[in-house]
C-alpha cells in the first residue's frame, strides 16, 4: 500500500485549493506542490518526479486528449488523476482512454482522496455518530470500486434535467453515458430482448414498476471482477429512482392526452385542432401542398337534444365521431370544436397543386382544383350517417340524421388559420344551412357546381365503399 | 582571403524556432521564419510544445504561436515560458479576427507579432530576451546555447499606437447587423 510519506503530489489548477485542503487531511505527510497551469505542470514534470499528478479537467475541456497524453508521458509511472465539477465528468471519464488513471468529482472529500491513495479512511473527530466516509469492508479490494464513487443522485438528476420530457429511457441513456465505460446500462420495455453479456462480464437486471405493474427492466452489465453486491445495490437504488421517473412520465402522457382530447367523443379538442392546423399550414407553406379544412355539424341537432334529452344528444355525438373516423385517413385530423360542430383537416401531401392566377379572386378558382378525395370522404360519411340505425332514437332513427359541411382549401381560399376557419364557417352558416342542409359546400363554389360535383363524386364514393 | 563564414558561402542559422498550430496554420509562419534564417520544428498543440521546450530548454530560441489554433485557456503557455525560459522569445502569428486573444497574449508577455510581411514586429516595451541561467533552466541540455544577437537587430518596432489600432480594429459588420 502506498503511504503518505512517499507521496510526491503535483496539484494542477486547484484555484480554490479545495483539493489541496482535502489532500492535507487525507495525506498530511505528502509532499504537495501546486501549480496553476498545465504548462507549469509540464515544466515541473520535465525536471522532477512526482508519484501522483492531480490535475483539474477544467482548463483542458476543449483539448483534453493532447493535454492528458502530454502529462501521461511526462509523469512516467506516476498516477495521473483528473478532478473537476460534475459537469466535467464526461470529459474526465473519456480521458481514462488517453492515459488518465482515475478521476474524482469535486468537491472532493478527504475520504475519497484517501481511498485513491490507498490510505485508511479518515474518521472525522468532531462527529459522534458513524463516520461520513464509510470505511472499506475488510474483504474489499484496495482498488476503488467503479460503482462506489458514482454520485448517483447527482447524475440521475442531471440526466432528468437535461431531458425533462425524455422519460425513463432517455434518462437511463444519459446515465449510461456518464457511468464508467466498462459498464453498460440498458432500459428495456416490457419483454424486449436483453442485450448480450460479453465474456468476462455479469448482467444484473431489476424490474421497473409503475402503478404495481412491471413496465420495463434495467439491465446493468459490469465486469465480473466488480463486486456483485455493490452492483446490485447500485441497480436497486437506480431502479427506485427510474421507477419514479417512469411514473411521472406515465402521468405526463395521460395529462397531455387529457389536455388535447374531447372527453365525450375521444376526438381531439378545439385547442389541439388550432395547434395542429397552425403547424400543418406552416408545413404546407414550406412543402407546397394543399390543406383542406372541413367543418360540419348535425342538422337540427338542438331539436334532438331538446326532444330526447342530453344523454341521447351525447350518444348521437359519439356515434357521429365514430362514423367520421371510419371515413377519413389515419393522418387526417378529426376534432370536435364544440356542441355538434366538428372539423376535419385533410392534408394532401401528394395532391394536385396548380398555381393560382394572381389576377383572379379566390372565389374564381375552379372547383376542379380542390382535391377530390376529401369530398368523396365527406359524401361517404353522409351516406354512413343516413344508413346508421341510430337505435337510441328508436325504430325510426335510421335516416333521420343529416349533416351539412363546408370546405375551404389552403392556399386557394385563405392563407392563415383564422382565415381558413372563418371561410369554412361562413360557407357553412350562410350557404350550406340556407340552401337546404344535408349538403357540402365548397368555398367559392356556386350551387350548380356543388350539385354537379356531388353527382361526379358518386363513382368515387362507390369505389371507397367497396 | 577573408576567412569569414560569409566569404565561404556558408550561412549560420539565426537559431531554432518551434512553430505551434494546426497543420494548415503553420505553413505561413514556417516559411516566414525559415526566410528569416531560423531552423524550424513544427508541433500541433501547445502541451506537446511545452513538453518539447522543457525537455530541451536550450535548443530553441523562438516559439511561434499560430493564434487561430489556440484556445484562450491555452495562452498561459506564454506566461509560463516567459517566467521559466526567459530566453525563448514568443511570437504571435495568424492573428486575424483574434483581437481578444492577441490582447491577452500580449498581456501575458508575448514578444511581438510575425506579420504577413514575413517580418518580426517587436512590441514596444516587451522584455528583452534573457540569457539562460541555471536559475531559469530546469535542467542542463546537451546542446550548446545558440548565439543570441543583440535585441531588436533589424526588427521593425510596433509602436503603442500601432498596437492599439491593431487591437481596436474590428471586423466590418453587415448593414443590417450594425443598424
Amino acid at each position: 500500500m502506498i503511504t503518505g510519506q512517499l507521496e510526491q503530489v503535483l496539484v494542477v489548477g486547484d484555484a480554490d485549493r479545495g483539493v489541496q485542503n482535502a489532500l492535507a487531511q487525507a495525506l498530511p505527510t505528502a509532499n504537495v506542490t501546486a501549480v496553476s497551469t498545465y504548462f507549469d505542470a509540464i515544466a515541473e514534470l520535465a525536471g522532477n518526479r512526482y508519484t501522483t499528478v492531480l490535475a483539474s479537467a477544467e482548463p483542458i475541456e476543449r483539448r483534453p486528449e493532447a493535454a492528458v497524453q502530454t502529462l501521461r508521458q511526462l509523469a512516467g509511472d506516476g498516477r495521473l488523476i483528473l478532478f473537476g465539477q460534475p459537469s466535467l465528468e464526461p470529459v474526465s471519464r473519456k480521458m481514462l482512454n488517453f492515459g488518465c488513471d482515475d478521476y474524482i468529482v469535486t468537491p472532493a472529500t478527504p475520504g475519497e482522496l484517501g481511498q485513491l491513495f490507498g490510505a485508511p479512511p479518515i474518521k472525522l473527530a468532531t462527529t459522534t455518530g458513524p463516520s461520513i466516509d464509510q470505511p472499506l469492508p475488510a474483504s474489499a479490494p484496495t482498488r476503488v470500486s467503479i460503482l462506489s464513487g458514482l454520485p448517483l443522485a447527482e447524475i440521475v438528476l442531471d440526466a432528468i434535467l437535461n431531458n425533462p420530457h425524455g422519460g425513463p429511457a432517455a434518462a437511463v441513456k444519459q446515465i449510461d453515458a456518464r457511468i464508467a465505460p466498462a459498464m453498460q446500462l440498458h432500459y428495456l420495455r416490457d419483454d424486449a430482448e436483453a442485450p448480450p453479456t460479453p465474456e468476462g462480464f455479469t448482467s444484473i437486471a431489476h424490474g421497473i414498476r409503475v402503478n404495481a405493474d412491471t413496465v420495463a427492466s434495467l439491465h446493468l452489465i459490469v465486469p465480473r471482477d466488480e463486486e456483485e453486491s455493490a452492483a446490485r445495490h447500485f441497480l436497486s437504488q437506480l431502479s427506485h429512482v427510474i421507477a419514479k421517473v417512469a411514473t411521472l412520465e406515465d402521468r405526463h402522457v395521460k395529462l397531455q392526452k387529457l389536455a388535447i382530447t374531447d372527453d365525450l367523443t375521444g376526438l381531439y379538442n378545439a385547442r389541439y385542432f388550432r395547434h395542429f392546423l397552425t403547424a400543418i399550414l406552416q408545413k404546407a407553406h414550406a412543402m407546397r401542398f394543399p390543406v383542406t379544412l372541413l367543418i360540419f355539424d348535425i342538422d337540427g341537432f338542438k331539436a334532438y337534444n331538446d326532444k330526447f334529452g342530453h344523454g341521447v344528444g351525447d350518444d348521437i355525438l359519439k356515434t357521429t365521431a365514430k362514423l367520421i373516423k371510419r371515413c377519413v385517413r389515419d393522418h387526417d385530423l378529426v376534432a370536435r370544436l364544440g356542441g355538434d360542430e366538428f372539423a376535419v383537416v385533410f392534408w394532401e401531401k401528394e395532391g394536385p397543386r396548380q398555381p393560382r392566377d394572381p389576377g383572379k379572386p379566390a372565389s374564381a378558382v375552379p372547383a376542379s382544383r380542390i382535391p377530390q378525395t376529401p369530398k368523396q370522404m365527406f359524401h361517404r360519411f353522409q351516406r354512413l350517417m343516413q344508413s346508421d340505425e341510430f337505435s337510441i332514437l328508436g325504430t325510426t332513427g335510421k335516416g333521420q340524421l343529416t349533416i351539412s359541411g363546408a370546405m375551404a382549401v389552403y392556399p386557394y381560399d385563405a392563407q392563415s388559420v383564422d382565415g381558413l376557419i372563418e371561410a369554412a364557417d361562413r360557407e357553412l352558416m350562410f350557404n350550406a344551412k340556407v340552401s337546404g342542409k344535408n349538403c357540402l359546400r365548397l368555398v367559392g363554389e356556386d350551387a350548380d357546381d356543388e350539385e354537379k360535383t356531388a353527382a361526379d363524386d358518386d363513382d368515387g364514393v362507390d369505389d371507397l365503399d367497396q | 582571403m577573408s576567412g569569414t563564414a560569409a566569404g565561404l558561402g556558408l550561412k549560420r542559422p539565426v537559431g531554432r524556432a518551434l512553430i505551434v498550430g494546426g497543420a494548415p496554420a503553420r505553413s505561413q509562419p514556417l516559411a516566414a521564419m525559415q526566410a528569416l534564417g531560423f531552423e524550424c520544428a513544427e508541433i500541433d498543440d501547445p502541451y506537446a510544445a511545452a513538453a518539447e521546450l522543457f525537455r530541451r530548454p536550450l535548443v530553441y530560441r523562438a516559439l511561434v504561436l499560430s493564434l487561430t489554433s489556440f484556445y484562450r485557456e491555452e495562452l498561459p503557455i506564454i506566461a509560463t515560458l516567459k517566467r521559466r525560459l526567459a530566453h525563448v522569445e514568443v511570437w504571435l502569428a495568424q492573428i486575424d479576427a483574434r483581437q481578444a486573444a492577441l490582447a491577452e497574449a500580449v498581456r501575458l508577455g508575448a514578444d511581438g507579432l510575425l506579420g504577413e510581411d514575413g517580418l518580426l514586429h517587436r512590441i514596444q516595451g516587451a522584455a528583452a530576451p534573457a540569457a539562460p541561467t541555471p536559475a531559469n533552466v530546469p535542467s542542463p541540455a546537451a546542446l550548446p546555447e545558440p548565439a543570441l544577437p543583440s535585441q531588436n537587430d533589424g526588427e521593425p518596432i510596433l509602436s503603442a499606437d500601432e498596437l492599439r489600432a491593431l487591437l481596436e480594429e474590428q471586423p466590418s459588420l453587415p448593414p443590417e447587423a450594425s443598424a
